[in-house]
């Protein structure tokens, strides 16, 4: 009983650090769970989704000229393979600034357009689960993937405008729907469903286009639209990954080889999750750090209070209550803080899961119900009560040192202020020399304040760099993207086409005329295989200029390649290693010569130089170049007389140019994501400031209570008071800050190579801008100063009557 | 004819107590002269401290007035009052009360430093000053905690004295002090009194009453006596304690 009732009182006299425990308590458990929620959900979401579909283990989109019924049979009859699905699709083609578009936003992928089949489900109007059932088709209607809902940003209702050969055709969005092997919005191609009629009428114009004496000599037309999208089921005695799967079937039927395109239920999988996974790891990571500062904060008040309450504990003591009880009682009001931090962190897990499921759904490609992750969150609960007892009892051993005569009599241990680090006073800065004084002879009280005000910074520099990675051209560069300021693209349908050659001859005597080439990307990619993995295949013309080397060269020789250090790891290749690479039409033996970085299908890619390419696939031409040019200012002026110069022999035109800004356009696709990534740090940063403050701020006040009065009592105002208060607390965040910095210079750029490498980048030149520093500086000063300055309001009610000794 | 530096009228101060008001000072009327060694005395409890401190300022009374320069204590604004604090006014305690973590030296400065009207310079050449006649000197740069009760005490005098108030409040400033220190500090206080520097202390001891020219006496919150005495002289010390215990006496203490 004695128990409780001292704990009531407590908690009644300390209601500023009971809050700060439980709302801490609460951010930490409701994100944590929340990610939990959202990821396992993510993945049973994703697993549902292919076991709708009957669980095909890879799907392989064949083109026309490279499909044969025996090539079909000969998948059918082999034994790993369980079950084979071929289904028809027209592929659609780009023409005049069309591919897949709705209002202003046009997919410059392939879609497969194909009649509805088995084990695609509708969504519901809220994307929240899916309808009963899926209502057929009408002429001119399309159900569309649910990752089209982002990349068009479209609705159900609105117009696709698409183009099949040299004519457009619009199609009524009906519905989105569950598609697993291609539905994500991080994943290019789509299958796209249309009505039988639809169908057979599109099938019907191919054959009549192709027959048409008037395209007679067009390679692209005579190529046709045709697709036959094949998938594929393992067998339930093959006990191999689906990769291993695929490499075996490639082997045994060059199904691979033959393909445009494969995807395994792991691939699609992976890359389904992949943004969603590398944030949540990011924000993961960043609340393992809060949890150390919640418990720095934790560690802090019971420090203060058994400075603050020594005289009660004394008197407790000589009361007969145990050094033990004592450590008890405290323990238990924390822990209590603590589970009622755990119960609203619950709920709220429960409702931000939701939230980031919605934001989410686009990208993964199916509705996510969310289910609570009851293993997950006993275990994040048990880790974050058992570690907070741990450091209780850490914290509370200083009682057994409080001798009760000494407490009462006002006796302390510890001498704070004997300082070596005594600045001088000075009368122009007297609140600020006043403030580091205080700072100075305490040293030990704001060691935590100290770490949380480093911790939070380096936080907020590291998303601020991450957040630069995706408008850092030497980043970009690094990461393995090829960051042009012009886009150059030639129609690769059509009669009296131009070539790259000539195209490339008249982009370059423009561009001379105003500045100088410093790199050129001519390259097109195709998925191509190495000793029988299928793998997406970059073919650069000017194989020099590849971006992102890491180790050894770019590739000077027709055989040699370069490969991801994802693809070494997975597949153990090495440089200086010989493989075996083939394509539709051939295949021949390369060197690895480098290892290079390349986001291109999260990293699983290899370069080659376009010379050997067109050996694999003669077929394939490249149709794009783009420069990096030294004077970007002349990047607009120099596309619009590119764009006019490509045209043909008759004047008509058969390409585009454009140029890109990247300074102030970014990569829109990840900046949106990065900036809410960006925003929860912050706001998170800023309760833990404000938590931060308010306790530190209180117990502060405690201790030096006497002091204000004094000054007080010698003609201090209470407003110079706090100011010098609110100073010495942003003294602190500022040295925080430093050690922020260094911090972050010292594994920011480690700790994302490690989160990143799931998407292929395993090596960052991390800038440093001034900005990247200076706000998060700036915030965490001002944050501590404006909060402190209000925490310490206080001060007023101080008074010098205080002093008397009655 | 001795010019009043400081005037109460009907001045009261209650707290609120048990639902109802426990007043602690009842109507007082006083005058505080320029250049007067006045002592407060009284029992334990009979409101003598908190005279004081409303008489300063440091405390609000309840009601009545405490005219000083023409302007009312009662109802004068904080930011003036803690201007007044450094300006016109020098507090002792009884706990000394310096400021922990500044040195003796700074302890006296950073109240110097807020007189605006005096430059820094000037301002450390007189804490340097003032610490040489209360023969502190020596031990400027020691934190409180490493110095005797009677240095940090004589520090506080110094402090009270930096910005050359025109009144200086004591609070029992002997009262944690042993017998030696008692006598040295009361010696200090007598010669800035000597020097035309105005003094309110509140003691309960007759030794340091002696030094005093004049002494009220505090009972229950009411003023029941006023005793004048001639200027101090150390060798009659003995009978001014006579004089004064039979006043005391005399008023049934």
């Amino acid at each position: 009983m004695e128990i409780i009732t001292l704990v009531k009182a407590n908690i009644k006299r300390r209601k500023g650090a009971f809050i700060a425990v439980v709302l801490l308590t609460a951010i930490i458990v409701a994100s944590s769970l929340s990610i939990f929620n959202f990821t396992d959900s993510m993945d049973r979401a994703l697993e549902s989704s292919f076991r709708d579909r009957g669980d095909p283990t890879d799907v392989c989109f064949v083109f026309s000229q490279y499909y044969t019924p025996e090539l079909e049979e000969k998948v059918r009859s082999l034994d790993i393979v369980e079950k084979l699905d071929v289904y028809d699709a027209l592929d659609n083609w780009y023409n005049d600034g069309v591919s897949n578009r709705v209002g202003n936003h046009n997919d410059g992928n392939s879609y497969f357009y194909m009649k509805l089949h088995d084990g695609i489900r509708l969504i519901n109007s809220d994307i929240s689960g899916f309808e009963d059932n899926i209502p057929a088709l009408e002429k001119g209607e399309v159900y569309l993937p649910l990752g089209c809902r982002e990349k068009l940003q479209c609705k159900v209702g609105d117009s696709l405008e698409t183009c099949f050969y040299y004519k457009k055709y619009e199609f009524t969005i009906k519905g989105f729907v569950q598609e697993p092997q291609n539905g994500s919005a991080q994943i290019g191609w789509k299958q796209v469903f249309i009505s039988d009629e639809d169908f057979d009428e599109l099938s019907e114009i191919s054959a009549k286009t192709k027959a048409d004496p008037a395209y007679k000599n067009d390679k692209a037309v005579q190529k046709g639209i045709e697709v036959k999208v094949f998938n594929l089921f393992k067998a339930d005695s093959y006990t191999g990954s689906d990769t291993q799967f695929q490499r075996d079937v490639n082997l045994a039927t060059k199904l691979g080889d033959l393909s445009g395109g494969t995807l395994t239920k792991a691939q699609s999988v992976n890359y389904s999750a992949l943004l969603p996974n590398v944030l949540s790891k990011i924000v993961l990571t960043f609340i393992m750090v809060l949890f150390v500062v919640a418990l720095v904060i934790m560690g802090h008040s019971i420090s203060s209070e058994i400075e603050i309450d020594r005289k009660k504990l004394g008197i407790l003591k000589s009361q007969g209550f145990t050094t033990h009880k004592i450590r008890l009682i405290m323990q238990i009001q924390y822990i209590f803080a603590m589970i009622i931090g755990v119960v609203i962190g619950l709920v709220g897990a429960f409702f931000l899961s939701g939230v980031i499921a919605d934001e989410f759904v686009e990208t993964v490609g199916t509705p996510i119900s969310i289910n609570i992750s009851v293993l997950k969150a006993v275990l994040v609960i048990t880790a974050i009560i058992g570690i907070s007892l741990l450091v209780m009892a850490i914290k509370t051993h200083k009682v057994t040192r409080i001798s009760p005569v000494q407490a009462i009599t006002g006796q302390k241990d510890d001498v704070y202020f004997d300082s070596r680090l005594r600045l001088g006073l000075s009368k122009k800065l007297l609140s600020l020399t006043l403030g580091i004084r205080q700072f100075t002879s305490a040293k030990r009280r704001y060691i935590s304040m100290l770490i949380i005000s480093a911790l939070l910074m380096y936080f907020m520099v590291s998303i601020n760099l991450i957040a630069g990675l995706v408008t850092s051209r030497n980043a970009l560069e690094m990461m393995g993207m090829e960051v042009t300021q012009l886009d150059m693209n030639i129609n690769n349908a059509g009669e009296d086409l131009l070539t790259i050659d000539e195209a490339e001859k008249r982009a370059e005597e423009i561009i001379e005329k105003y500045t100088t080439i410093e790199k050129r990307y001519a390259v097109n990619g195709t998925y191509c295989s190495i000793n029988g993995y299928k793998l997406f295949c970059r073919a650069y013309k000017y194989p020099q200029d590849i971006g992102g080397l890491i180790k050894g060269r770019r590739p000077r020789q027709r055989n040699e390649i370069l490969i991801t250090q994802m693809v070494s790891d997975e597949f153990g290749w090495k440089i200086g290693d010989k493989v075996n690479v083939a394509g539709r039409s051939g295949e021949f033996e390369c060197m690895v010569s480098g290892i290079y970085q390349s986001m291109n299908d999260a990293g699983m890619v290899f370069a080659i130089p376009y010379e050997a390419f067109e050996t694999l696939s003669p077929s394939f031409k490249i149709n794009y170049e783009g420069f990096v040019i030294k004077d970007e200012s002349k990047a607009k002026q120099i596309a619009d007389e590119i764009d006019k110069a490509l045209v043909n022999d008759k004047g008509e035109k058969k390409g585009s140019c454009s140029y890109w800004d990247i300074e102030n356009e970014g990569e829109e696709m990840y900046e949106s994501e990065i900036n809410l990534l960006k925003g929860i740090i912050y706001s998170f940063s800023g309760v833990f400031m404000l938590i931060a403050v308010v306790l530190l701020c209180t117990k502060a006040f405690v201790l030096e209570r006497r002091d204000i009065g004094i000054y007080k009592a010698v003609g201090f105002t209470s407003a110079r008071l706090r100011l010098s208060f609110a100073l010495r607390f942003s003294l602190v965040a500022l040295l925080g800050s430093l050690i922020g910095i260094a911090l972050s210079e010292l594994f920011t750029q480690k700790m994302m190579e490690a989160l990143l490498s799931v998407i292929g980048v395993c090596y960052l030149d991390l800038e440093t801008g001034v900005l990247d520093i200076v706000i998060p500086m700036v915030l965490l000063v001002v944050g501590f100063f404006v909060f402190s300055l209000v925490a310490s309001r206080k001060i007023k009610k101080v008074e010098t009557r205080e002093l008397v000794t009655e | 004819m001795k010019e009043a530096i400081l005037t109460a009228k009907g001045l009261c101060k209650s707290f609120a107590h048990n639902g109802g008001q426990l007043h602690i000072i009842s109507n007082v009327d006083m005058e505080l002269y320029s250049g007067d060694f006045t002592v407060i005395m009284g029992a334990s409890g009979s409101g003598k401290s908190t005279l004081l401190y409303a008489l300063s300022g440091m405390d609000r009374a309840t009601s009545g007035s405490i005219m000083y320069g023409g302007t009312d204590l009662v109802t004068l604004k904080e930011n003036k009052l803690a201007a007044l604090r450094h300006t016109d006014f020098g507090f002792v305690f009884q706990q000394m009360h310096l400021v922990s973590n500044l040195s003796i030296f700074e302890n006296v400065a950073v109240t110097g430093y807020l007189n605006k009207s005096v430059p820094a310079k000037e301002t450390d050449r007189r804490v340097d000053e003032l610490l040489e006649k209360m023969s502190i000197s020596h031990i400027k740069t020691h934190l409180p905690s490493q110095v005797s009760g009677g240095e940090q005490q004589r520090c506080a005098i110094a402090r009270a004295v930096i910005n050359k108030p025109k009144l200086i409040f004591a609070d029992e400033p002997t009262g944690a002090l042993n017998r030696k220190n008692t006598q040295d500090v009361l010696d200090l206080l007598t010669e800035l009194n000597k020097e035309g520097q105005s003094i309110l202390m509140v003691t309960h001891d007759v030794r340091a009453a002696a030094r005093a020219d004049r002494i009220l006496y505090l009972s229950d919150g009411k003023i029941l006596g006023d005793l004048d005495l001639p200027p101090y002289v150390p060798e009659e010390i003995k009978s001014r304690e006579t004089q004064i215990n039979a006043w005391l006496t005399s008023l049934e203490w």
